[in-house]
């Protein structure tokens, strides 16, 4: 980020395809007193440039003429140098560092007659060849010597070859080598500082280095001993040094990956640590003797520092992989960027703002009274959303994914490895789309206990009509709350909307009962009528035929969960009297052959609309108390259960936590019994968890009969409010899907509803009604309140609707009937019979009085 | 060329791909080539290398952290929420504060901008927290993605760590082509540490390796503990990594290893011994940008707007292209009723060439405040458009409606609140906005629910519990 650029005021792109890096850059006067830019290319090319041209005014771009010299030099240039090399002569040479070899150059110029007439060429003074591939160069006064510069080259394997001049002088090894690193050559104290590979800068004098190749013991060879030392702990791009002749201070800079050190006569100056990658930097010294860094930092960012503080920033037009600084004729310290591909530049710093232009918005002319119109349309879209929403996507999911469910009828049996021989039934769906979709998830759902195995099915890029199987057998629980069968696929179409399909289906009766001989008094007895006659049983039940004696003549069936201890329900159809009557000992078991009956019977007089079923006998209220009350205790154990668990892993936690203080700690301590401890609350633990699930089982159960209790009540208060208002709501609240969620259970949830429902649609007065709603959802702790709502809810809607006579009748006799029974019951049982009749018949008594005062009052 | 010298200097101008590759190419050659192997390894570390003192977790509190001092620490000297805020002057208290009870910093670093609940960006960066296997800094994939090309490079288990950091007699080690013991002295472990540290993620070996290799050299090299003090903390051995951290300094100083001990006691929750170290550090090193901004930061979080500003000012002093430092001085204005000071600063970012939502929702705040509404839905607009981020998003439709409200249109401004919900559903501030909105349009039991909703999405939302006790007393 920056607030300015660089000024550009020459450019030029060198070649289309040669490579360049950190080495190929260099700035040198050599023979002249203005500054020539070398260029040397790792496909061989050497180019010198020297801009005539003013920086400012017209003439300030590149022009053939500022190239003073290119030449294929045949060789990849690694480096380049300048220096005194060759003996005898004042003047600078070249030094070009190649893979195999180095070359000492002079240039010499043929003046022409015009300016542009002038040829300059390269002469191969003298070339070392070099045994090894070469890494780098060095080019300076070793050993102080005066007017003649000797050459030095690092090999990749980090040899050190020195020539003087034209003569080979040593090689030398470095210690601890491995990656050749950046190498500079310090005048002022004749070292050579360069930085080992673990990571350490580290300085030799040339005379050691001259010693340790001389010696002729190997081992002093190799512990060639440093000057100084200096860790610093990351890898280094670059190192360059500048001795101060006003103060007399050699500087050496290091460029780390992450950070920047300055050091000062081998003392730490500085440290900076960058927020951003270095890519190359370059260091030198004002005239006022300011020293200055120029880093470039790779979001194309050249940042200036005196010292440690940033003086300027400007951006980059690209990203240089060296950097240089030159002198030309009217232009002091240019800046000299080159790019890896060959693109030079020079520039200033300038005051040239970078500006940043954001892109424009898409922002047109606004008609207002379009965009009012589209925003009240949109408002009504939103409005409506949520209503249309559901509707209308389903709608087209349908359309675009047909489902068909079969269900074969015969039933088959399977045995499983585990358990006896049971009843299953082959469900197979057909999905056809007629679209296509790029995933497809099917499931088939069914309630507990029945199972479906396998239950869902993935498919990925539906193209055409695929069937998936199932098998759909029941669990050895008895009650079962229904018997229907969901298939839902849920599906992303090709526009990735995502979109859900239901389908229901309802399953054989057959899968789980079979027909047994009737009984002819049971505990709990439905009564149903209808208001067309009776249809004999034969035809309501076909599938049982000619099993356990049931003709055509026969007006009672008995049927049976398969399992051997379950309670069979008997079915009693009246002949004359349009009424059918399913008699069981236990309530849950009615709850699905009442289902079944009412849909038969529905489905044998369809066409007649006038048919109704209704039952008028008080609700069984008491049982259904009986079974809620079940499921609280045992949801309440649960509760209890897992209130244990969390305090006991409390406790193991606290325990773990201690233990690891006490081996932590330096010196031992003893345990005192902690382990024992641990130990104990581990096994608590499991059982406290073995518990859980067995209470998990039960409460499964639980909630397995409740439901199937919940579907019967519902079914009953369907059949007495024949008009079918306010229907909604006490279904909603009946639902009989019991679930518990960890912190809320059915109980909290159902006397909420319960609530709602006794203050609003079944209120007593209308100052029920203006009490505050109750809205929140408490935990139920107290039963009895909340059989006290139930019973209440339960009886309002009973007294809510209004009653025929004959009706009445029948629940007298059906009552009367019922205390006789009871009666007769507890003859049998033989305790206390006086007294028990007794009551019992006083209870008869007083039912029939009430009875008469009952029907005395709708007469009057 | 020597294709040796093509790698090196490819790694020089950061292509390490193309240096991976002429590396592997080596090394299908020559199997042992030590100097190819140390830079491919080196070159496959500096592709995945973030820098992980400016991407460290902040933590929360974990109940089996056994190094806190004091679980009722005196005012000013605790990092935890709820006792600075009581400290607070009563300016800052307009000052929104993050998930972890602190202010609400100018600069988006991690732990900083996090609002409470929304658990979306805990998934974003679901990692395991206990693990030692996978260092926090790492970038998610990307090391993955580089070593399954054909089996990984270096096989962890099969190295022989503490031959490497003997770094000097023969030992032995696997490379991924052959199988072969190497009988060379090279200096391998620094960028081998590196190299299981960054790249792998590898924490335990990276530590079995310093371990060993800080023993070798008789903990002489300070580079050492610092490294094994990172792996310390990647293990959540505070103390440890304490320890080593302080010998280092003893014998070296370093920009880093003041930061990152002054770390360690954040970590700690000693903000006051963090500070000390900071302090010793600038007399070391006066006037570093990066232990400035860290003194300002740790200032900041605990509170002390004043000093965080001071030592903000003087990063910007010496860095005046301090994105962070500007965006926080911009900030301290905006927060203390000076929009238009706050406006310059974020003025200067924007021309620094930043072009984030974040920036231009914070230029269009400013312009609200400043009055100049003639740019502020500019600004708001070019921030919806360059939002991506759904919370960023849902930040700016709450802004907007508060422009809205300014203008007097609540319709427009419940719309935009409900644009803000539908960012990010757990936006408290905006429910209790949406709720004040709906008691003023006379639908109170909407208020009321919208409310409940807000107090849930954020417990600690003064204003949405003091809103509710008031509706209910009415």
């Amino acid at each position: 980020m920056s607030l300015f650029r660089t000024k550009q005021f020459w450019s030029n792109q060198c070649s289309n395809d040669e490579e360049y890096d950190q080495n190929s850059l260099k700035v040198s006067r050599i023979n002249s007193d203005s500054d020539f830019v070398l260029i040397g290319s790792h496909s061989g090319i050497l180019r010198i440039y020297k801009p005539t041209g003013s920086a400012f005014g017209e003439n300030a771009f590149y022009r053939p003429n500022d190239l003073f010299l290119e030449s294929n030099l045949g060789d990849a240039i690694l480096q380049i140098d300048v220096g005194r090399l060759v003996s005898g002569s004042q003047s600078n040479q070249i030094a070009i560092l190649y893979p195999k070899s180095v070359g000492i150059y002079a240039i010499f110029s043929k003046d022409g007659i015009a300016e542009h007439g002038t040829q300059n060429d390269l002469n191969l003074v003298y070339e070392h060849k070099l045994r090894r591939n070469a890494a780098n160069l060095i080019v300076g006064s070793f050993g102080n010597v005066q007017n003649r510069d000797f050459l030095c080259v690092q090999s990749l394997d980090g040899i050190l070859t020195f020539f003087e001049q034209e003569t080979i002088s040593f090689s030398c090894c470095l210690p601890n080598f491995l990656l050749p690193a950046p190498i500079v050559y310090m005048k002022s104290f004749d070292i050579f500082v360069t930085v080992s590979s673990d990571w350490v800068l580290k300085s030799y004098k040339y005379k050691s280095l001259n010693d340790s190749a001389n010696s002729s013991n190997e081992d002093q060879a190799n512990n060639l001993d440093s000057l100084w030392e200096y860790n610093i702990g990351e890898s280094v791009l670059d190192i360059q040094t500048l001795y101060d002749d006003i103060s007399r201070q050699s500087h050496i800079a290091v460029l780390g990956e992450k950070s920047l050190f300055c050091f000062n006569d081998y003392r730490l100056r500085f440290m900076k640590k960058f927020e951003f990658l270095p890519h190359c930097f370059l260091f030198y010294f004002l005239d006022d003797g300011k020293c200055m860094f120029l880093v470039v930092a790779e979001t194309n960012t050249l940042l200036l520092y005196q010292g440690a503080t940033l003086k300027w920033s400007a951006k980059l037009d690209f990203l240089p992989t060296a950097i240089g600084r030159a002198f030309f004729m009217d232009i002091n310290g240019a800046l000299v960027t080159l790019s890896e591909d060959g693109y030079l530049q020079f520039a200033y710093l300038g005051s040239e703002p970078n500006v940043f232009s954001a892109p424009p918005l898409k922002n047109q002319e606004i008609d207002f009274d379009k965009i009012e119109n589209e925003l009240t349309t949109l408002n009504k879209l939103v409005k409506t959303y949520q209503v249309n929403n559901i509707s209308l996507t389903n709608l087209n999911a349908e359309r675009e994914l047909a489902i068909t469910i079969t269900i074969l009828p015969q039933i088959e049996y399977f045995t499983s490895d585990s358990q006896d021989e049971k009843p299953c039934c082959k469900v197979s769906v057909e999905i056809s789309p007629n679209a296509v979709f790029e995933e497809v998830h099917l499931s088939v759902n069914v309630r507990k206990p029945l199972t479906t195995i396998p239950s869902s099915e993935i498919y990925y890029n539906l193209t055409q009509t695929t069937s998936f199987n199932c098998f759909i057998y029941p669990n050895d629980n008895y009650s079962i709350p229904t018997l229907e069968l969901e298939v839902i696929a849920s599906f992303i179409t090709d526009l990735g909307v995502p979109r859900v399909c239901f389908k229901t289906a309802t399953l054989p009766l057959r899968l789980v009962y079979e027909s047994c001989p009737p009984l002819k008094d049971n505990k709990h007895k439905i009564t149903l009528n209808l208001n067309e006659t009776s249809v004999p049983l034969i035809e309501l039940f076909s599938e049982f035929v000619g099993v356990n004696s049931l003709s055509s003549t026969s007006n009672a069936i008995g049927l049976k969960y398969f399992a051997p201890d379950s309670p069979p329900v008997t079915i009693l159809a009246a002949k004359s009297s349009k009424r059918y009557r399913l008699q069981s000992d236990e309530l849950v078991c009615l709850n699905l052959l009442v289902e079944e009956v009412i849909r038969r019977l529905k489905d044998y007089y369809a066409n007649r609309k006038s048919f109704t079923i209704t039952y008028s006998a008080q609700l069984p209220i008491d049982e259904c108390v009986k079974y809620v009350k079940d499921h609280f205790e045992i949801a309440q154990e649960m509760t209890s259960l897992q209130d244990e668990l969390n305090l006991l892993s409390t406790q193991h936690r606290l325990i773990q936590k201690r233990l690891i203080t006490k081996f932590k700690q330096k010196n031992p301590t003893p345990l005192n019994h902690l382990d024992i401890l641990l130990e104990k609350t581990y096994d608590d633990i499991t059982n406290v968890l073995n518990k859980v699930q067995d209470k998990r089982n039960s409460l499964r159960n639980a909630q397995i009969k409740l439901s199937c209790i919940l579907n019967l009540l519902k079914m009953l208060i369907n059949l007495i409010d024949e008009n079918g208002k306010n229907m909604e709501m006490i279904d909603a609240t009946f639902l009989s899907h019991v679930y518990d969620y960890e912190d809320q259970n059915w109980e909290d949830t159902i006397d909420a509803a319960l609530c709602f429902l006794l203050r609003t649609l079944l209120a007593k007065s209308e100052k029920d009604k203006l009490r505050a709603p109750h809205t929140n959802f408490e935990e139920v702790k107290d039963f009895s309140k909340l059989e006290k709502h139930f019973v209440q809810v339960l009886e309002r809607i009973s007294r809510a609707i209004p009653k025929s006579d004959n009706n009445d009748e029948y629940k007298i006799v059906t009552e009367v009937a019922e205390v006789v029974e009871e009666a007769k019951e507890m003859e049998e049982e033989g305790n206390d019979i006086g007294t028990e009749f007794a009551a019992a018949s006083t209870r008869a008594l007083s039912a029939r009085r009430s009875l008469l005062k009952r029907r005395y009052k709708t007469d009057v | 060329m020597d294709p040796l010298y093509n790698a090196l200097s490819q790694f020089k101008r950061r292509n390490y791909d193309k240096c991976v590759a002429i590396c592997t190419s080596i090394l299908d050659k020559q199997p042992l080539d030590q100097a190819a192997w140390c830079l491919k390894m080196r070159a496959l570390t500096q592709r995945v290398y973030v820098d992980d003192l400016e991407t460290e977790d902040v933590l929360d509190t974990d109940t089996m952290d056994d190094n806190v001092v004091a679980t009722a620490p005196r005012p000013g000297t605790s990092l935890k929420p709820n006792l600075t805020s009581t400290a607070q002057t009563s300016l800052m208290t307009a000052r929104p504060r993050t998930s972890t009870g602190r202010p609400i910093s100018g600069v988006a670093r991690p732990g900083t901008q996090t609002r409470p609940g929304s658990s979306i960006d805990r998934l974003k960066t679901a990692r395991p927290v206990t693990t030692g296997q996978t260092a926090r800094a790492i970038r998610l994939g990307t090391a993955a993605m580089l070593s399954s090309k054909d089996g990984p490079f270096i096989q962890v288990s099969r190295l022989n760590l503490s031959k490497y950091a003997r770094n000097g007699d023969s030992f032995g080690y696997r490379c991924y082509v052959v199988e072969n013991a190497l009988e060379l002295a090279v200096n391998l472990s620094k960028p081998l540490f590196e190299y299981l540290f960054y790249h792998e993620g590898d924490v335990r070996n990276a530590l079995e390796l310093a371990v060993q290799a800080t023993q070798y050299c008789q903990f002489n090299d300070w580079w050492w503990k610092v490294q094994l003090a990172k792996c310390y903390v990647s293990l959540n051995l505070i103390r440890d990594a304490e320890q080593q951290l302080r010998s280092a300094l003893k014998q070296y100083h370093h920009v880093e290893t003041f930061v990152r001990l002054a770390r360690i006691y954040v970590r700690l929750d000693q903000p006051l011994s963090a500070q000390e170290i900071c302090k010793a550090g600038l007399e070391i090193f006066p006037n570093d940008v990066t232990i400035l901004t860290e003194l300002a930061r740790l200032h900041e979080i605990l509170g002390d707007m004043q000093n965080s500003i001071k030592f903000y000012r003087s990063v910007v002093i010496e860095d005046a292209m301090n994105a962070e430092a500007i965006a926080s001085i911009g900030v301290y204005h905006f927060y203390n009723n000076q929009p238009e000071l706050a406006l310059r600063y974020y003025r200067r970012v924007l021309t620094m060439g930043a072009h984030s939502g974040e920036l231009y929702n914070n230029l269009g705040l400013c312009c609200l405040y400043s009055q100049q509404l003639d740019l502020t839905l500019v600004c708001f607009q070019r921030a919806l458009d360059l939002a991506t981020d759904p919370l960023i998003k849902a930040d700016v439709w709450y802004n907007l409606s508060h422009v809205a409200i300014g203008a007097g249109d609540l319709h427009l401004s419940v719309q935009c609140l409900n644009l803000c919900l539908s960012c990010d559903t757990t936006h408290a501030p905006a429910l209790n906005n949406l709720a004040v909105l709906n008691h003023k349009l006379g639908k109170t039991n909407l208020a009321k629910s919208y409310l409940a909703s807000a107090k849930r999405a954020d417990p600690d939302l003064v204003e949405a519990q003091s809103n509710l006790e008031y509706l209910e007393n009415k």
